[in-house]
């Protein structure tokens, strides 16, 4: 436990962070396409043609794991914000950023995803019932958490930790849309389908039809870790650029470059 | 393989979904990786600049 510890505090130690970013990230980076293409086999060719839907079903395969990463993300953040907030932790400063494009990028495939299934199936592009909505509004919550860090950092008196400040708090703010996606399909009886899987219960959806899906959803969150630490390795060097240790990674990058050219 | 490009007449629909998501995450992917290499190499650019300037200043100071 204690050594865990230690580990969490030393990530927030930017050179402990970044050569360890730079090693993990090939193999996160491997696994995540590995099962991105795993689940697309599986979800698009091996998976059993839906008597009701068709193949049109297929969709639900980027639809719902975009989705619920949409919430993981956020829930995520919610605890970064808390480091912030609470720790005042730089790391947590930022992922909390880069999260909030990650996420946004995963509302927004929820969104279109959505769109172009419930043409064919339901009829519509959009209606304004409750998951829709608040999935819509996810989105907002996503980029004004941006904007609003954006908004301190690329000020004349560049701040970026109160801009981290800001921004945490409005992620704890916003942490309540959370929930009222979860359960606005139990709330509302409307356009909507009610959970399948998410819920206290056996899934109601074929087994066949659920493993890639699952499948589907852990190279999703690969894809996540991916994004997070690219962004971040990008966000350490920026901010630590002037420091000792990033000028010996570079030499060394150089050295090893040069070596190369000779 | 053309039933797998048909999907039974929703083709159209499911593989712009697809496409869209994976347009996106490439997308992201992509543009976070480029904003790093690009500041690796002007950051690497200035070391070397800098390596450039204590030279001359040596060479100056050798000969003064």
């Amino acid at each position: 436990m204690n050594s865990l510890l230690k580990w969490l505090y030393q990530l927030d130690v930017p050179h402990f962070l970044y050569p360890r970013i730079q090693a993990w990230l090939p193999w996160i980076a491997g696994f995540a396409l590995l099962f991105l293409t795993l689940g697309l086999l599986a979800g698009l060719w091996i998976a059993p043609t839906d008597y009701q839907q068709s193949d049109a079903f297929r969709i639900i395969y980027v639809h719902v794991p975009a989705a619920w990463l949409s919430m993981f993300v956020y829930v995520a953040m919610a605890m970064m914000a808390l480091a912030i907030l609470v720790w005042r932790s730089k790391t947590a400063e930022l992922a909390l950023v880069a999260s909030a494009l990650i996420g946004a990028a995963f509302t927004l495939i929820a969104l279109v995803t959505g769109a172009i299934w419930g043409k064919p199936m339901w009829g519509t592009w959009w209606v304004w019932d409750g998951r829709l909505t608040s999935e819509l509004i996810l989105l907002f919550i996503y980029l004004g958490i941006f904007a609003l860090y954006k908004a301190f950092a690329d000020s004349y008196q560049t701040n970026h930790s109160q801009g981290a400040r800001a921004a945490s708090v409005f992620t704890l703010i916003g942490l309540v849309n959370i929930p009222i996606i979860h359960y606005s399909v139990i709330w509302w009886n409307t356009l909507h389908q009610p959970p399948s899987i998410s819920k206290f219960d056996t899934p109601s959806i074929h087994v066949d039809m659920l493993w890639p899906l699952l499948l589907m959803a852990l190279a999703f969150q690969l894809i996540y870790l991916w994004l997070l630490l690219l962004a971040l390795r990008f966000s350490l060097l920026e901010r630590h650029q002037t420091s000792g240790w990033v000028q010996q990674i570079l030499r060394l990058n150089l050295q090893s470059k040069q070596a190369k050219n000779d | 393989m053309t039933e797998f490009l048909a999907m039974n007449g929703y083709g159209g629909y499911v593989w712009s979904s697809i496409g869209f998501s994976l347009l996106v995450l490439a997308g992201l992917a992509l543009s976070f990786y480029w904003r790093h290499q690009r500041l690796r190499k002007r950051l690497m650019q200035y070391l070397l600049e800098e390596d450039l300037a204590n030279f001359r200043k040596q060479d100056e100071s050798s000969k003064a």
